[in-house]
């Protein structure tokens, strides 16, 4: 995947943010630079930082402030992603191996609680008392989200709503806060920092829906996994509660899911997803992706006129298209 | 000084039921977190220190780093069960880190986070170098056991700067000592499961004291449960350990013998009595064993 280079108004700071992410978890411990720096290495969108430095443009934009900002946010999303790979099994990540699967999980799961630490420990340089309560809270949601999602698997009786709680706090709050917290560092006036985080969890929401529609949709090359990973670990994603809707595809496609939790995710989901493709689901999932990027435009225009706007909205318009 | 209730303190953040549903915790780190209560209580440099929240949340990030060392690293195909326990693991290890960063940052104790993270990063370095070791087998029972203690003592003596210079020494050394003594505990209990456990004192030891052939089996895997038990007594693993147990109890009761002024003097002693009903001592730790001479 590609680091996102549509904004050549930050491409220096955001040259500067990527030498400060490596410079950030360098240590003297060689295996441990080696496997914290490996999924650095493997590239990324680099969203959430692009996101702390354009709320930052809200108010007294200060790099060497909001780097504090945007660093420890990005490490502590790659974190989860290292831990991410432990709890689902997965061999390849971005197109490459995970830290697990290179090394072991012990490995992935020292790697990961130490990315975590250098960036608490980075973000602590930030006395504001404020950033450190909007980011701690965000964090604690992520964890439950993540466990509630377990709670979730295979459960396809669940309604949409839990659905859309869950991946508020899985995904939506980090890019919501990312926005906010840009302005709260570069000491924005609230209101500016309030609607910075709705437009940045609308986005986020709209975000992980497109993210949910790859799995099912994209290929193995653009998405860097096999298609059809969070059906085959009982993730039931939008498409597929929308699906579940659809009288067309509803008994077979409930027998899928029966197989694959009775074997474990270990079979073929080709079936599985080709009824959720044929269905409802992924035009009514997109329908509603693109209803929360009008939701995120709506926050946009009320905030000051100024040259990021345009950035935020082809942000805006890049997510609901993305193939990656 | 408040009644020491730290433990119900984080019952609210580890009872989570899908921990609790799922997975298996490891020990609460009570003799630690006792310890740092009683010393934060009676000579922090700082009086207006958060006694019962730092050790609150040092005890958090303590069961969240203990939790994710229980991740196994089996390869292949797991049942539904052991597949949720693997990640509930993770999610509660990071779970508990995150409540400790929440807590502290609700009450404005930014440099407390700072410490705490600095800590965390000197401990995943040191459980680095300790894996390390062990995958290529290249450690001595007293050598695993030194770095296990070293690596339950890290977070704590993260603390060592808040407190009264007067008091530094003695900290340290009782910290050493109750770390001894749950590390002993921890590896008395997880000596008594059925296969030889890699991260276990007992495997060290016998890989230590014992015949080429059984060492070869060890080392090559081949070990199967029976012979296992029979290896533990054949090389008295058990007694070792109740060994060294009996030494960090004797050296926490010569340390206590400093101690200035008797109300620290029976809190600690609190804390080394399960230490001390481990061992079957009779009495409890200040009649006894812990008089003053």
């Amino acid at each position: 995947m590609k680091r996102l280079d549509i904004f050549g108004l930050l491409k220096k700071d955001m040259n500067q943010i990527e030498q400060e992410l490596f410079r950030s978890i360098e240590g003297d411990h060689e295996l441990l630079n080696e496997t914290s720096m490996h999924l650095l290495k493997a590239g990324g969108k680099r969203l959430r930082p692009v996101f702390v430095l354009m709320g930052g443009k809200f108010g007294s934009y200060d790099l060497d402030k909001l780097k504090h900002v945007a660093v420890p946010l990005e490490l502590i999303h790659m974190a989860s992603l290292v831990h991410d790979d432990v709890i689902d099994d997965a061999e390849t990540r971005r197109g490459q191996l995970t830290v697990k699967s290179k090394w072991d999980n012990k490995i992935a799961m020292y790697t990961g609680d130490y990315i975590y630490a250098r960036a608490l420990l980075l973000a602590t340089k930030l006395e504001n008392p404020k950033i450190h309560q909007i980011l701690s809270k965000a964090m604690v949601e992520m964890s439950i989200g993540e466990m509630e999602q377990i709670r979730d698997f295979f459960n396809t009786e669940q309604s949409i709503r839990r659905y859309l709680l869950r991946i508020r706090r899985k995904t939506a709050l980090l890019i919501a806060i990312s926005c906010q917290l840009g302005a709260v560092a570069a000491e924005a006036e609230p209101k500016v920092g309030n609607l910075l985080y709705r437009y940045g969890y609308n986005v986020g929401m709209a975000f992980q829906i497109q993210d949910d529609l790859l799995d099912l949709c994209g290929t193995e090359k653009q998405i860097g996994k096999p298609p059809g990973s969070d059906i085959r670990q009982g993730n039931i994603t939008l498409p597929v509660l929308y699906a579940l809707e659809d009288e067309a595809v509803r008994e077979p496609l409930l027998k899928e899911i029966a197989v694959i939790r009775e074997q474990n995710g270990e079979c073929d989901v080709s079936a599985a997803v080709s009824l959720i493709k044929s269905s409802t689901g992924i035009a009514r999932s997109e329908e509603l992706a693109t209803r929360y990027i009008n939701k995120a435009l709506e926050a946009l225009d009320r905030l000051p006129n100024q040259r990021t706007k345009k950035n935020l909205r082809d942000i805006a318009h890049f997510v609901t298209k993305r193939s990656y | 000084m408040k009644p020491y209730r730290i433990p119900q303190l984080a019952k609210k953040y580890v009872d989570y039921d899908m921990i609790q549903t799922h997975t298996e915790l490891p020990p609460y780190p009570d003799a630690r977190v006792h310890l740092l209560y009683i010393f934060l209580n009676q000579g922090s440099r700082k009086p207006s220190v958060h006694t019962e929240l730092l050790a609150l949340v040092t005890s958090l990030v303590q069961i969240g780093i203990d939790t994710h060392e229980t991740i196994d690293t089996i390869q292949g195909k797991q049942n539904e069960g052991e597949m949720r326990s693997r990640q509930l693991k993770v999610l509660a290890g990071d779970y508990f880190s995150s409540r400790f960063y929440q807590l502290l940052s609700q009450k404005g104790q930014i440099e407390a986070v700072s410490t705490l993270s600095a800590a965390i990063c000197d401990v995943n370095i040191l459980k680095m170098n300790l894996y390390g070791k062990m995958k290529s087998l290249l450690l001595s029972a007293e050598e695993y056991l030194r770095q296990r203690v070293q690596l339950n003592m890290q977070l704590f003596l993260s603390f060592t700067p808040f407190l009264d210079d007067s008091l530094k020494e003695l900290w340290k050394s009782l910290l050493r000592g109750f770390s001894e003594c749950e590390t002993v505990v921890r590896e008395m209990q997880l000596s008594s499961g059925s296969e030889p456990f890699l991260y276990s004192y007992s495997f060290w030891h016998i890989l230590d004291v014992a015949s080429d052939e059984d060492k070869l089996a060890l080392k090559e895997n081949r070990v199967e449960p029976k012979d296992w038990k029979k290896m533990l007594l054949k090389y008295k693993a058990g007694e070792h350990l109740a060994d060294k147990l009996q030494q960090a109890v004797n050296s926490v009761q010569s340390i206590l013998k400093m101690v200035k002024g008797d109300g620290m003097f029976r809190e600690i002693g609190q804390v080394l009595d399960p230490f001390l009903r481990q061992l079957n001592t009779p009495g409890s730790a200040v009649g006894e064993g812990l008089a003053r001479g």
